[in-house]
C-alpha cells in the first residue's frame, strides 16, 4: 500500500529525535570516564532503570511485530508475549543480584570474575558480539520497513537515519544516555498505548458495510461479460481463481470457494460462491495492484472486518469493557486476508491476497497461524517445534547481553532487584495491552494486508491521524532505544573485553572510552548495512534466533557459574563456545533457512525442527559439567 | 528460589496443555466466558508479577535480619 506523507509525523518525529539527542550531548559532557560511560556511574535510580528495562526489551519486535501477529492470526502473537515475559521471571529470580555482584561492565566481565581466563574473555565477548549483531538485524529492517511507509522514504533511509542517530548517541554518552532514552521510550509507549486501548474499547465492535467485494452468480456473469478471461498457466492451473481483464488493462481476481478444485480448469458454473481478491505482482520493475500501476487512485483497499456478530448484535456493540471485547470477538466471523504467491507459466510471481473468513474462537486459541499450526495436529515433531521455542524465549531473556549490561547501572543489589520489578511491571501490562491492541487492530477495518509490522500505527491512524503520528513516532525511537542499548554491548565487548583484558592493549581509562566509541561506529555501520542486506527477512523469525543463540551459549555458563562451585575456567569457555556454535549451525541448517534463505528444498535439510533451544540448551549445560569435571579447577585470580 | 520453580511449573503446564491438548483452551470460563487460552495467558503474567512482587517482601525481610 502507499501511505501519504503526514507532516506532522515528520514533525512530531524530528521533535523527539533532537530532544533525545540534546539530552544526549548534554549528560556527554560528564561521562568522560569509562566507569561513566559503560556504567552510567552506577547512579541510575531503580525505577528510572527499570521502566529503562522495559525500554530495553520493548524493540521493535514486541511493540510492532507481536501487535501485528495478534491482528493477523490471532492468539499466536501473544505466545511471543508470555514467553518474552515469563523470561524475565528467570532474570529476576535466578540472575539479577549474583550478577550485579560480580563484575564491572560487561557480560564477559561476569562470567570471568573468578577465572581471570582469556578463554572465557574470548568465547564471551564473541558471544556478546554474535548476539547482539543477530539482534541488531530485525531492529535495523524494522526501521526500515517503520519508515517507508511512515514518510514515504525508501528503506534504507530508514535503516540510515537510525543507525547515525544511534551511533551519535552512543559516541557521545554512551550508557547514561542510553538509559534515559530508553526510560523515555518506555514510559511514553506504554502511555500511548493505554490510551489506544481506552479508544478500542469505547468503539466497540462494528460489522463491516455490506462487503462489495462478495459476488453472486449473476453479477460475476455480468461482470466477465465485459472483460475477458486469462487462461491459466503454470502454478494457476491448480489455484481455485479465476481472472478477468478489462479494455482498461485491470484484472479482477476471483476466489471461488466450493469445488474449488474444478476452477481452473472448469466452467463458470462449477462455481458456488466467490470473493473478489486483491493481487500485487512486479512486471519490469513496475508494481501492479491489480494488473494496473500502483498509484493512489489504484491500491490495495484496507482491511479487517468483522462480517458478523455473536446473536444479540446486529451492527455495532458500542463500547464494551476488555472480557467483554474478547467474549464478544470469540463469537464473531471475522474477515482475515492471508496471501500466497503463485507463478505463472512465464516465470511471473503474483501475490494474491484473498479473503478468509474465520471464527472468533478459532483465532483466540494458540495454533490460529501458520507458524504455530502444527501445534493443533498430530505431527509431534511440529510440537517440539512449538515447545522448543517457548523453552527459548523463556530462557533468552536473561541471557541477552544488552539487558545484562543494565544491572551495572544501579547503585547495589537492592536497586537491582527492584528495578527488575519494575521492568516486569511495565513489560506486563504493556503486554496486557497489547493483546486487546492486535484484537483491535484486527477488527479495524485499517490493515495493510500486505505489512504485518504496520498493524499498530495504521490502528492509531483509524482513530486519529495526531495519534498516529505520535505512535509512529514513538515506534521509531522504539528501535533508536534497543539498537543503541545493543550497540553499547557490543561495543564494550570489543573495547573492554576484547582489546583492554584479551589482547592487553595498553590503555588508560580515557583511551579505553576512545576505543569504545570507534568500536561503536564500526558496529553502527556494520548494523546499517546487515539492515539493508536483510529487509525482506521475517523480523520475528530472526528475534527469535537471537533468542536461541543467546539461551544456549550465555545461560548454562551463567547459571552454572552462579551456582555450582566445581565450575571451571575451560568448563564455561567450552559451554559458550558448544552453545553458540549448536544452536548456530542448527538454525543454519533447518528446514526454515532452507526455505527462505537458501531457497533450497527444506526436505534436504537433516534437522527435525526449526528451534534448537530444546537441544542446544541442555547440550551447552552438559558440556560444562562434563568440562568442568574433567579440568582442575585454577586458583581464583586476585580481584 | 522456591517461587522460581512455581513458576517454572505455571509456565510449563501452560506450554503442554496448548501442544496437546489444543481443544481444552478454547472451552469459554467462567471469567467473562472468556476461552481458558486467554486466561491462562493472562493470568501468567499477573503470576509474573505477584511472585516478583512477593519476592521483594521475602528479600527485604530476609536482609533486615542480620
Amino acid at each position: 500500500m502507499l501511505y501519504t506523507t503526514s507532516p506532522a509525523a515528520i514533525g512530531i518525529f524530528l521533535f523527539f529525535v533532537a530532544i533525545v539527542l540534546g539530552l544526549s550531548f548534554y549528560l556527554g559532557r560528564r561521562a568522560r570516564s569509562s566507569r561513566g560511560y559503560y556504567a552510567a556511574h552506577g547512579q541510575i535510580h531503580w525505577a528510572v532503570n527499570g521502566v529503562a528495562f522495559a525500554g530495553d526489551y520493548l524493540s521493535a519486535a514486541s511493540f510492532l511485530g507481536i501487535c501485528g501477529m495478534i491482528a493477523f492470526s490471532g492468539y499466536d502473537g501473544f505466545l511471543y508475549s508470555i514467553g518474552f515475559l515469563a523470561g524475565w521471571i528467570v532474570a529476576l529470580f535466578v540472575i539479577a543480584e549474583p550478577i550485579k555482584r560480580l563484575g564491572k561492565f560487561t557480560f564477559a566481565d561476569a562470567l570471568d570474575s573468578a577465572f581471570d581466563s582469556p578463554g572465557i574473555k574470548l568465547t564471551a565477548a564473541i558471544s556478546t558480539l554474535v548476539v547482539s549483531i543477530f539482534y541488531l538485524i530485525p531492529q535495523m529492517v524494522g526501521a526500515g520497513s517503520l519508515i517507508t511507509p511512515l514518510l514515504g522514504l525508501p528503506h534504507w533511509s530508514g535503516v540510515l537515519i537510525v543507525g547515525v542517530t544511534v551511533t551519535l548517541i552512543v559516541v557521545t554518552a554512551g550508557m547514561v544516555s542510553t538509559t534515559w532514552v530508553q526510560f523515555i521510550k518506555g514510559s511514553l509507549l506504554v502511555f500511548f498505548c493505554f490510551v489506544l486501548v481506552m479508544m478500542i474499547l469505547n468503539r466497540g465492535l462494528l460489522v463491516a458495510p455490506a462487503d462489495p467485494q462478495t459476488l453472486d452468480l449473476s453479477t460475476l456473469e455480468a461482470l466477465a461479460a465485459s472483460g475477458h478471461r486469462i487462461e491459466p498457466t503454470g502454478e494457476w492451473k491448480t489455484k481455485p481463481y479465476i481472472r478477468l481483464q478489462f479494455p482498461d488493462g485491470k484484472v479482477v481476481t476471483i476466489r471461488g470457494t466450493k469445488r474449488s478444485d474444478l476452477i481452473g480448469r472448469g466452467h463458470l458454473d462449477d462455481i458456488v460462491d466467490f470473493e473478489i481478491e486483491q493481487t500485487v505482482s512486479v512486471k519490469n520493475g513496475k508494481k501492479l495492484v491489480n494488473g494496473l500501476p500502483q498509484s493512489a487512485d489504484n491500491d490495495l483497499h484496507p482491511v479487517g472486518t468483522i462480517s458478523k456478530l455473536p446473536d444479540g448484535w446486529v451492527r455495532s456493540t458500542g463500547p464494551l469493557g476488555p472480557a467483554e471485547f474478547i467474549k464478544t470477538l470469540n463469537g464473531s466471523t471475522i474477515v482475515t486476508w492471508p496471501s500466497e504467491a503463485i507463478k505463472d507459466g512465464d516465470g511471473n510471481v503474483t501475490t494474491v491476497y484473498y479473503q478468509k473468513p474465520r471464527q472468533g474462537s478459532d483465532l483466540l486459541t494458540p495454533g490460529a497461524s501458520s507458524t504455530f499450526a502444527g501445534v493443533r495436529s498430530n505431527d509431534v515433531m511440529k510440537k517440539l517445534d512449538f515447545l522448543s521455542l517457548m523453552l527459548a524465549l523463556f530462557c533468552g531473556t536473561a541471557a541477552l547481553p544488552h539487558i545484562l549490561i543494565r544491572y551495572y547501572t544501579v547503585k547495589d543489589q537492592a536497586s537491582a532487584r527492584k528495578s527488575t520489578i519494575v521492568g516486569i511491571a511495565s513489560i506486563g501490562v504493556f503486554y496486557m495491552l497489547t493483546l486487546i491492541l492486535g484484537l483491535g487492530a484486527m477488527t479495524s477495518g485499517a490493515l495493510d494486508p500486505t505489512n504485518v509490522n504496520m498493524a499498530a500505527p495504521l490502528l492509531a491512524k483509524s482513530f486519529s491521524n495526531i495519534l498516529f503520528a505520535i505512535i509512529s513516532a514513538i515506534a521509531f525511537t522504539t528501535v533508536l532505544g534497543t539498537v543503541s542499548g545493543l550497540i553499547m554491548a557490543g561495543s564494550g565487548a570489543v573495547a573492554h573485553d576484547l582489546l583492554a583484558n584479551l589482547f592487553r592493549v595498553e590503555m588508560d581509562d580515557h583511551k579505553q572510552v576512545f576505543y569504545g566509541k570507534i568500536a561503536a561506529t564500526g558496529l553502527g555501520i556494520l548494523a546499517m548495512v546487515l539492515g539493508i542486506v536483510f529487509k525482506d527477512f521475517n523480523v520475528a523469525f530472526l528475534v527469535g534466533w537471537a533468542f536461541n543463540i543467546a539461551a544456549s551459549a550465555n545461560l548454562p555458563a551463567l547459571v552454572m557459574l552462579l551456582f555450582w562451585k566445581r565450575t571451571t575456567a575451560k568448563g564455561i569457555a567450552a559451554a559458550v563456545t558448544v552453545g553458540l556454535l549448536s544452536s548456530l549451525g542448527w538454525i543454519l541448517l533447518s528446514q526454515q533457512c532452507y526455505k527462505d534463505v537458501y531457497h533450497i528444498d527444506p526436505k534436504l535439510s537433516v534437522i527435525p525442527f526449526s528451534q534448537p533451544a530444546l537441544v542446544t540448551i541442555p547440550l551447552g549445560f552438559l558440556t560444562l559439567v562434563l568440562v568442568s569435571l574433567v579440568t582442575k579447577q585454577r586458583s581464583p585470580a586476585k580481584s | 528460589m522456591i517461587l522460581f520453580v512455581i513458576y517454572v511449573a505455571l509456565y510449563l503446564g501452560f506450554m503442554i496443555l496448548a501442544a496437546f491438548d489444543p481443544e481444552l483452551m478454547a472451552k469459554p470460563t467462567p471469567l467473562a466466558g472468556v476461552n481458558l487460552a486467554i486466561v491462562y495467558g493472562v493470568g501468567l503474567i499477573v503470576a509474573a508479577l505477584v511472585l516478583a512482587f512477593v519476592y521483594t517482601l521475602v528479600s527485604k525481610s530476609a536482609e533486615s535480619t542480620p
